[in-house]
């Protein structure tokens, strides 16, 4: 049986398919538009989903959408127009997900719609491997509800309690990152850096903006939120109580944002603590399934492991909206075939396209550029990717599938010698370009990590980059490490990665580090890579000192001087991200 | 913070529920349909404002104001304006690097505006209208070049208001070709505005498709006159005076070949059969036969289509009627407004522009410098390829005759074109080989397109030999294994002095399979050699390897296998990055072509996934479709409104050159399902959906070519 997941229309869109129950292929269309965030239909997704399973649109037995539009568009009339918009939407068309799906998708199988935390809760659910656990979805909003609570065992997921908008964790914590000056939708997480850099002074007021309630209750005070009709979300309420006007993007980062940001992010970490104790007891189970956007938040993610009542946490590589597919499809799959779709838990998230070394070889080859033939010498190529990392360089890794999810886990990596105290400063100005404050995270072998890191390396968060933790290395490991000597480490399983094992294992023999510094392959607006033709694109026009393309490697010093202009005229600048940067995106 | 439970009633909540389910059943979607249709009409006012922050207004600065592209810099205390450097692959805008301020005393000032005709498209920046116009008024003027490609009314309008700023003595304005395609974008059915989609439903339902065409042309012409009136207050406000080329189009060879709208009962079967009739008397070189057939197609289409006016001109033209070839071709022209609305068409100047560019120039005093009247009356025949390159841009003769009308019209006097330094070689063939790219690719034809293509090699050839190396990089990034600018032939054309632009085709993808044989027989016909060899094989041997068909499958509905990639609808074809709106190609010609790239001898196999519109209903409907390669038959395939698989093995493939043409030809919709057609895309942009004016054939998920 396959069954087709689809997430559109909203954050970003997604496929995913399921063959009797096991993932078979995943992908944002993100990587395929190359417009970050992409909430159009996913045709490209689609397409991509259906060739990797070699099957085509006849054979499908279901597709699945991961929300109910009718019930979203409720929610959407409460709220009304906003200003200069008019009623006359194409959002105001519950009919409009089914359209796309028959008319653009050219989808003929039956249409199964479930509910937004319902997606968002099957999508941890059914790929944890756990026969019952306790379920939290917390993000912005899908039709009404922003925080669910439940209980899953076998088949069945019972969402009990719901927090409805417009009260959320997710809509306060992105309030406030637009008061703090960062795009809504999409600047949360730098928020959630800067953080560590503050002190939590203005803890009292974040507390006056939500108010707890029982069970798993709380409430925004909307005086100071401006969300449902206005362009900001915040109210000129909240700018009083706290005194300071809001950040514009290109102002300079102050003491007080800092303390805003680790008020927030304290008052946020011990809500979630104290509704998940509570979840711990109505729920009666000893292990936690979470997700939504807000747990990308890996900093509460990492405090509920160690300070929570759970005794394991998964939350998939695709909290978010585009994780909506996975859940949505096993959902299906359960009311299709009355059984669970998967026992496994997911164990890596590479689920996207991947290319044959030869036809990259090919591509290689045409270019006229010189590069190094690794197929018939694969283990060469780890030795020699570890010497150049060992002298400091920063190598593009692009080998296998890509990625689930918006963490880059090997697939489509920058890699970087994490000891080196100036890693950070040239990573961000060969190619990221990003906050100088942002850490950068590290990947560890998995029979290293303990010694390294305060986790549990057989933990189900650890291979998918999504708990802070305490870095307790001997060594120094400063373009690692955040300010408060905390880390977001990536352990690396060889059974399940070989080649990167080997590239971190030659590395440890080089240099008796088992850890190198990790981030994603794309340059600062634009989503990862996900072609050989986008890896040499961003890599020609970085400063990226080589790139591995499968079993080539490619040295910086070959490439023509006339790449990066070439390029440019050829793919023009970055695409805008398609989501508002001051207001969350709620239709 | 007092606590008020979430959970509790909200009625609020409730009404929005309810309002919500019965906004999601059919007579509730029906009704939202009222609703738009009362807020179209104005009778439905949107919320009012809320708190939203107000619009800043533009910072005042003291120094010149940017124009264009060029931004003001002050150099050694005088300020110069200066543009950023074009890109390697060119860009649309003129090439001057800077340019003063205030010119220089003694001299007169001419600044020179307009769109892609007038920027020297395909050869510039070595042979422009402007840099020509300089040479023809001589010493004592200044030139400043502000032509840019896809210029539109408001920005011209813009430019104008700052270039003032520099103190011409005159504008010299030379527009009108692009208003067709990109001034009304918002009278399309694939426009993504509800309210833009109801006002087009709302002409078309008050006059059919004529309807909507005379809204757009209404409105171009407002548009139009509204920018010459600011245009001429500000002209005369500065005491400058106002020349306005007006432009011509290649009537004699370049046709603009749309498909059939909707038509009910058999009109689109009956409209198809004549146009079959047409092609094959083309083919037999019968001008009568071709005339015929082509009035068929405008007495069943009422003359709204612009591909039976644009058969008529060339069984006219054929037959060596020049003044009835001349008027079927711009009837042809004028019916061409709605490759905006649907498919993508060639910017040509309509009735519509000249009308209101003369206009203008009546009432607000401008001189003209009409091609019409200057082609027309140096030549008996159809304005063909002595003055055009294309469908609107110029030759180097054409450029010339340009330049030194105008520059008599701005009271310089000068000799004959000749007189003019011209176009070097290396400029003649690039041009000239930019200009069979366009054949190929940009635009469908009427008729056979090898011999245009073969005739701009040919030209390109002789102009200057050299351009085979041009050739050869072309035809390596056309068959190699990923986008043109990652090739090696990218590179080593860069340094070519025939360097292809984006302009020149260069970044488009598409196999353009008849552009490819004809570049090889054209460079083997001269001898030209690659790697000791001649080029056919070695093209070949190219395509088949990065290209070919392999025993996984290649899918021929992708890119780059498509034979015509334009027909498609407006958004997906102009769409760079080739993002399908579709997940499966949709057929809107009933036959379509793929290249089937493949060894001969090769017995290729088929899968296809096909299925006829779903609007066909009825699940029992049932017909055949039949595939040919290379116009042999290949066999036939059942078809229906729901998809079907089928495999069919082809017959082994004959002849050495690889790419092949797959065809397959589509059944007719039935007559029940074009009676309500219209009615119903009308209906959809009522509701504020996409609808196609225009029957789709049938759908293809996929046709994959194995190897055995």
């Amino acid at each position: 049986m396959n069954v087709l997941g689809v997430s559109a229309f909203y954050h970003e869109s997604a496929c995913a398919l399921l063959r009797d129950g096991q993932l078979v292929a995943a992908a944002a269309e993100e990587r395929f538009s190359r417009r970050k965030h992409d909430p159009r239909l996913p045709v490209a997704a689609f397409r991509f989903c259906l060739d990797a399973a070699s099957i085509d649109v006849t054979d499908l037995d279901a597709v699945a959408f991961y929300e109910d539009p009718v019930a979203k568009l409720s929610r959407q009339l409460w709220c009304g127009p906003r200003v200069g918009e008019s009623w006359d939407l194409p959002w105001l068309d519950p009919g409009a997900p089914e359209r796309g799906i028959r008319e653009r998708l050219g989808i003929e199988a039956p249409l199964l719609c479930f509910p937004h935390h319902r997606s968002h809760a099957a999508s941890a659910f059914f790929y944890s491997g756990f026969e019952e656990a306790a379920i939290l979805v917390a993000d912005g909003v899908g039709e009404w509800a922003t925080t669910s609570y439940g209980r899953a065992e076998g088949t069945e997921i019972d969402l009990f309690e719901e927090v409805s908008f417009p009260h959320g964790l997710g809509l306060l914590y992105s309030t406030l990152t637009g008061y703090l000056g960062y795009r809504v939708n999409s600047g949360e997480y730098k928020v959630m850096g800067l953080a560590p850099y503050g002190e939590p002074r203005y803890v009292d007021q974040v507390c006056q903006l939500i108010g707890m309630g029982p069970d798993g209750q709380f409430l925004l005070a909307r005086r100071n939120f401006d969300f449902i009709r206005g362009r900001r979300m915040y109210s000129p309420a909240l700018v009083e109580l706290f005194g300071r006007p809001p950040r514009r993007p290109e102002d300079p980062i102050e003491d007080f944002h800092r303390d805003v940001a680790r008020s927030l992010q304290l008052v946020v970490e011990e809500i979630l603590l104290e509704k998940a104790a509570w979840l711990h007891r109505r729920a009666g189970a000893a292990d936690l399934c979470y997700a939504g956007g807000v747990a990308l938040n890996c900093v509460v993610n990492g405090r509920l492991r160690r300070e929570g009542p759970f005794r394991r946490i998964f939350v998939p590589p695709a909290p978010g909206d585009a994780g909506g597919a996975l859940g949505a499809a096993a959902l299906a799959h359960v009311e299709l075939t009355g059984t669970v779709p998967r026992r496994e838990p997911l164990r890596h998230a590479f689920y996207g396209p991947r290319f044959d070394a030869d036809i990259v070889t090919e591509l290689l080859e045409d270019t006229g550029v010189p590069f190094s033939d690794f197929r018939q010498r694969r283990d060469d190529l780890a030795e020699e990717v570890a010497r150049r990392l060992a002298e400091g360089a920063v190598v593009a890794f692009f080998q296998g599938a890509m990625e689930l999810g918006p963490r880059a886990l090997g697939g489509r990596s920058l890699l970087a010698d994490p000891r080196r105290p100036d890693m950070r400063d040239r990573m961000n100005a060969a190619v990221k370009k990003r906050e100088a404050f942002r850490p950068f995270a590290p990947c560890v072998l998995k029979s290293r990590a303990a010694e390294h890191f305060d986790l549990d390396p057989d933990g189900l968060l650890a291979p998918f980059m999504l708990e802070t933790c305490r870095v307790r290395s001997p060594l120094d490991l400063p373009a690692v490490t955040h300010v408060d000597g905390s880390a977001r480490p990536q352990v690396v399983d060889p059974a399940i990665q070989p080649r990167f094992a080997a590239v971190l294992q030659a590395f440890e023999h080089y240099t008796g580090c088992p850890i190198l510094l990790q981030t994603s392959f794309n340059v600062r607006g634009e989503p990862i890579v996900a072609t050989p033709e986008d890896a040499l694109f961003c890599f020609g026009t970085t400063d990226i000192d080589a790139l591995v393309l499968e079993d080539a490697l490619i040295d910086r010093s070959q490439l023509p001087d006339s790449w990066p202009e070439l390029f440019l005229a050829w793919r023009g600048r970055p695409k805008p991200a398609a989501l508002d940067p001051h207001l969350y995106t709620f239709v | 913070m007092p606590f008020n439970d979430s959970r509790v009633r909200d009625p609020r909540r409730e009404l929005s529920d309810e309002l919500a389910g019965a906004l999601a059943s059919p007579e509730g979607h029906g009704a939202l349909g009222v609703a738009r249709r009362l807020q179209q009409l104005g009778w439905l006012g949107a919320p009012g404002q809320g708190t939203g922050e107000q619009d800043c207004p533009e910072p005042v600065t003291d120094g010149p104001r940017p124009i264009s592209v060029w931004g003001p810099v002050r150099r050694d205390g005088a300020w110069w304006f200066e543009r950023p450097a074009p890109s390697p692959l060119g860009d649309h805008y003129a090439d001057a690097r800077r340019f003063p301020l205030d010119r220089n005393p003694g001299t007169r000032r001419i600044v020179f505006l307009g769109e892609s005709v007038a920027a020297g498209y395909l050869y510039a920046p070595r042979l422009t209208p402007a840099g020509q116009l300089a040479e023809a008024l001589g010493a004592g003027y200044d030139v400043v070049d502000l032509a840019r490609t896809n210029e539109r009314l408001g920005s011209l309008a813009e430019t104008v208001e700052r270039a003032l700023q520099l103190r011409p003595e005159a504008l010299v304005l030379f527009v009108g070709n692009n208003w067709n395609l990109l001034e009304t974008p918002e009278l399309s059915p694939f426009f993504p505005s509800v309210p833009a989609r109801q006002e087009l439903a709302l002409a078309l339902r008050r006059g059919g498709l004529s309807g909507a065409l005379n809204l757009a042309r209404r409105r171009r012409g407002e548009a139009a006159g509204r920018t010459f009136e600011r245009i001429a207050d500000l002209a005369a406000a500065a005491g400058v005076r106002v020349v306005m080329v007006l432009p011509e189009v290649d009537l004699a060879h370049w046709r603009q070949r749309q498909p059939v709208p909707w038509l009910p009962g058999d009109g689109v079967a009956r409209w198809y059969a004549a146009y079959s009739e047409a092609e094959e008397a083309l083919d037999a070189g019968d001008p009568g036969a071709l005339a015929g057939a082509a009035e068929r197609m405008l007495e069943i289409d009422g003359g709204a289509c612009p591909t039976a006016h644009g058969l008529l001109a060339t069984a006219r033209r054929l037959a060596g009627d020049a003044p009835p070839a001349i008027r079927a071709a711009r009837a042809e022209v004028d019916a061409a407004g709605y490759p905006g609305l649907c498919f993508l068409g060639a910017p040509q100047v309509d009735g519509t522009a000249r009308r209101a560019l003369l206009e203008a120039a009546r009432r607000h005093g401008f001189a003209t410098v009409d091609l019409q009247a200057i082609f027309s009356g140096r030549d008996d025949g159809v304005p063909g390829d002595r003055w055009f390159l294309d469908y609107c841009h110029l030759t180097a003769e054409g450029i010339a005759a340009v330049a030194v009308e105008t520059a008599r019209a701005l009271g310089a006097e000068r000799g004959p074109e000749a007189s003019l330094s011209g176009v070097d070689p290396a400029a003649e063939a690039t041009a000239q080989l930019g200009a069979a790219v366009h054949t190929a690719h940009r635009l469908t034809t009427t008729g056979p397109r090898r011999p245009l293509l073969d005739r701009a090699l040919g030209r390109a050839l002789d102009a200057d030999p050299g351009v085979a190396a041009a050739m050869e990089d072309l035809l390596a990034a056309r068959s190699g294994p990923g986008p043109a600018v990652l090739g090696g032939a990218q590179l080593r054309n860069q340094g070519s002095p025939h360097r292809l632009l984006l302009q020149h085709g260069w970044r488009w993808d598409h196999l353009d399979p008849e552009l490819l044989g004809a570049l090889c027989e054209a460079l083997d016909a001269r001898g030209h050699r690659v790697d000791g060899r001649s080029v056919r094989p070695w093209a070949a041997e190219r395509l088949l390897r990065h290209h070919g068909v392999t025993a996984a499958g290649v899918d021929l509905t992708r890119a780059p296998y498509l034979w015509d990639p334009l027909e498609r609808p407006f958004p997906e074809a102009t769409d760079p990055a080739h993002r399908p709106e579709h997940g499966c190609f949709r057929a809107f010609w009933p036959r379509s072509s793929f290249t089937l790239v493949a060894a001969e001898g090769v017995a290729a196999e088929l899968t296809t996934t096909l299925r006829l519109p779903v609007s066909y209903a009825c699940p029992e409907y049932r017909a055949e479709v039949t595939v040919t390669v290379d116009g042999r038959s290949a066999g036939r395939l059942p078809v229906a409104p729901r998809w079907g698989r089928q495999t069919l093995t082809l017959p082994p493939l004959a002849g050495p050159w690889p790419l092949r043409r797959l065809e397959i030809r589509w059944p007719m919709p039935p007559e029940a399902v074009a009676d309500g057609a219209m009615a119903e895309a009308v209906g959809r942009l009522d509701r504020g959906l996409d609808a196609s004016l225009h029957p789709c054939f049938a759908e293809a998920f996929s046709i994959l070519a194995r190897s055995p």
